[in-house]
């Protein structure tokens, strides 16, 4: 499973907000997408899931264009935000409605949903709450568990350690590259944490208005001092 | 505690705003009016002599039977519908008022509450009507205490215990109940259809509508059957009892989906699939109504032929139709507070046409009934109907293939 975008440009106005003349995501990467505020991040993860549309260019997930086929949905996890929530059901009916989606069975459910206990943390399920009425970070847990819930080959996540405790931190950082260990997801991740992108990441790309200013491979666990210096000294 | 009181009125006066006061005066104003020609030129006229000289003699009494009543009632209504925002927001919460304040704030608060005044505005000038006006003050006055009372009331229930857990418990029941009518023994994929329904019973707003449609139906109904005869008008009343809830919430189309359309959106899930199961609730929750219709309709006011060509087409056609532009919306705020859009000056969620598909369904079901024959008229509406039933998927994909043609618009405006 691979990414292929070429050519992809985003303007409002005359102004560009991402103009990426070529990338390639190959399987079982996992990639950290880094940049200060306003540099794309956001709007390239919006535009690999067809959320917004381009004003030029286009992104190919594995050979299936994302804003001409919907065959990549089939395979594809994601959560950027709230609007990704219903806010009216519970848990689990939340994580009901993905499984019939993905028709995974009631089991294989429960099964699932077994391995992400550490995260949940017995605050999320048999709480009787609608997902509105739960705190920031339980909303966070709940949409992460949520993508990674249908064992996705390629997975989108904006800024999935926001809003969490440092424990739950970590516990995310495991689940990521236990999933691409165990079964090869390419991971899309965006985040202003750089310890924790330069702890999992194997490829890390740094955003800045919109271009591409670094891209290059990565050790996980070692520091980026490249990624470290940009920061300081902008 | 002034502060908040002050704040408070602030924020109200504030998302009101001013053509907001402009049309709630002239909403008022209208209200008054009619229902003073109402009770002026229809009930009073109704009302026996006997019954009027008696309010004259024991105003008292007929005051206090009224106000059983009103309590009553006003409890039932409020305990389904009326919502109080009591957890204090972060503005507040980071001022120092104390906690004792806080639950004072929000007693006293009860007193323009907009839940609580609608009914001492709804009676306002039934009060001063049939009652002198020293009586007619104080009526009005009970009626505005007891509001007061039920809201402060129904606002602690729902704050203490266990009210919100025990609703979703009822709920989830509900859910698994509706699912297997709808789907019989087998049911799948009820997590996805349920999000039409389950939305209604936990969307404060929603459920306001929906029951809305379902008291004026009702009300409808029960006062133009129970003089016995059946004029053509009658079947406009028919015809509602099966389209009410495509008017009232269908207008909605995917502002309930919006909150969460990129969700949707980034999901192997038809859009199709959406409107069909809008459609297939739309004639479910109409049965609730139809049924003590059915019951308080006296026997041959109308006729079973032209009752269930109504069901058909209703159901069928109608609630079909009103889907047309359901995904041409914008943003709805899902757990908004407000009543009937007073709180919140945006515009409308919806556009107008909608209404304008209203009419057209209603006209071509009155226009049949004007055939020679009135049989005619029932085998019309019938087929109609059910073809709309056998076809309905058809339509609903070529609604979707509407929507692809602006999709990122459309999604744009749901965020």
């Amino acid at each position: 499973m691979s990414i292929v975008i070429s050519h992809l440009q985003k303007q409002y106005d005359d102004n560009f907000i991402l103009d990426i003349p070529s990338l390639i995501i190959e399987d079982g990467e996992l990639v950290g997408l880094v940049g200060n505020n306003g540099a794309g991040k956001t709007t390239l993860l919006r535009l690999m899931l067809d959320l917004i549309e381009t004003n030029h260019g286009q992104v190919v997930n594995n050979g299936s264009i994302v804003s001409v086929s919907e065959k990549w949905k089939w395979w594809t996890g994601s959560f950027l935000d709230r609007s990704f929530l219903i806010d009216f059901y519970t848990p689990e009916e939340y994580f009901g409605f993905i499984a019939e989606v993905y028709n995974i069975a009631q089991d294989e459910l429960n099964n699932r949903l077994a391995h992400f206990m550490p995260l949940m943390n017995d605050e999320i399920l048999d709480r009787g709450k609608i997902i509105h009425d739960f705190s920031m970070g339980n909303r966070q847990k709940i949409g992460i568990i949520g993508a990674m819930l249908v064992n996705p080959k390629i997975l989108v996540l904006d800024e999935p350690f926001n809003f969490l405790d440092p424990s739950s931190q970590h516990i995310v950082a495991h689940l990521l590259q236990e999933i691409r260990r165990e079964i090869g997801t390419t991971i899309i991740l965006s985040s202003h944490n750089l310890s924790f992108v330069n702890d999992i990441c194997t490829r890390i790309i740094l955003l800045d208005k919109g271009h591409i200013l670094m891209d290059h491979f990565h050790r996980e666990g070692d520091k980026d001092v490249e990624l470290e210096r940009y920061f300081l000294e902008s | 505690m002034h502060i908040l009181i002050k704040l408070h009125l602030q924020l109200l006066s504030r998302s009101i705003g001013k053509d907001g006061w402009l049309r709630l005066a002239s909403f008022l104003s209208m209200l008054w009016f009619m229902q003073g020609c109402v009770i002026y030129y229809v009930k009073l006229d109704q009302i026996p002599l006997e019954t009027m000289d008696a309010l004259a003699e024991h105003p008292a009494i007929a005051i206090a039977a009224i106000c059983v009543s009103a309590f009553i009632m006003d409890i039932l209504f409020k305990l389904f519908f009326k919502h109080d925002a009591t957890v204090m927001d972060a503005f507040v919460k980071t001022r120092p008022f104390r906690r004792d304040t806080w639950e004072r704030f929000l007693l006293i608060s009860q007193f323009w509450h907009p839940f609580n005044l609608l009914l001492p505005t709804l009676c306002a000038v039934g009060c001063f009507m049939l009652f002198p006006i020293g009586w007619g003050m104080l009526l009005l006055l009970s009626l505005y205490a007891i509001s007061v009372v039920d809201g402060a009331l129904i606002m602690s229930v729902k704050r203490g215990g266990r009210y919100e857990e025990t609703k979703v418990k009822a709920h989830t029941w509900l859910q698994n109940w509706i699912n297997a009518a709808i789907q019989g023994a087998r049911v799948q994929n009820k997590y996805v259809t349920s999000i039409q329904y389950i939305s209604l019973l936990r969307v404060p707003r929603l459920l306001v509508e929906a029951n809305f449609a379902w008291i004026a139906m009702f009300l409808v109904v029960w006062l133009q059957s129970h003089d016995g005869v059946f004029i053509w008008e009658h079947n406009l009343c028919i015809l509602g009892l099966f389209v009410c809830h495509s008017i009232f919430i269908g207008r909605y189309g995917l502002c309930i989906e919006s909150s969460f359309f990129d969700g949707i959106w980034t999901k192997p899930l038809l859009l199709n699939r959406l409107l069909s199961d809008k459609y297939k609730t739309f004639g479910i929750i109409t049965l609730p109504l139809v049924i003590p219709c059915i019951l308080i309709i006296p026997n041959g006011w109308v006729s079973w032929s032209r009752f269930l060509a109504f069901a058909i087409y209703g159901s069928g056609f109608g609630n079909m139709v009103m889907l047309t532009g359901a995904y041409n919306r914008l943003h709805f705020n899902l757990f908004t507070k407000a009543f009937y859009g007073l709180y919140n000056n945006r515009d409308s969620y919806y556009h107008g046409y909608e209404y304008v598909i209203a009419l057209v369904v209603f006209t071509i079901a009155i226009g049949l009934t004007f055939l020679p024959k009135p049989w005619m008229c029932d085998v019309s509406l019938i087929i109609i109907g059910a073809a709309s039933f056998l076809l309905h998927q058809y339509y609903f994909k070529w609604v979707e293939r509407l929507f692809f043609r602006n999709r990122y618009k459309h999604i744009n405006n749901y965020r």
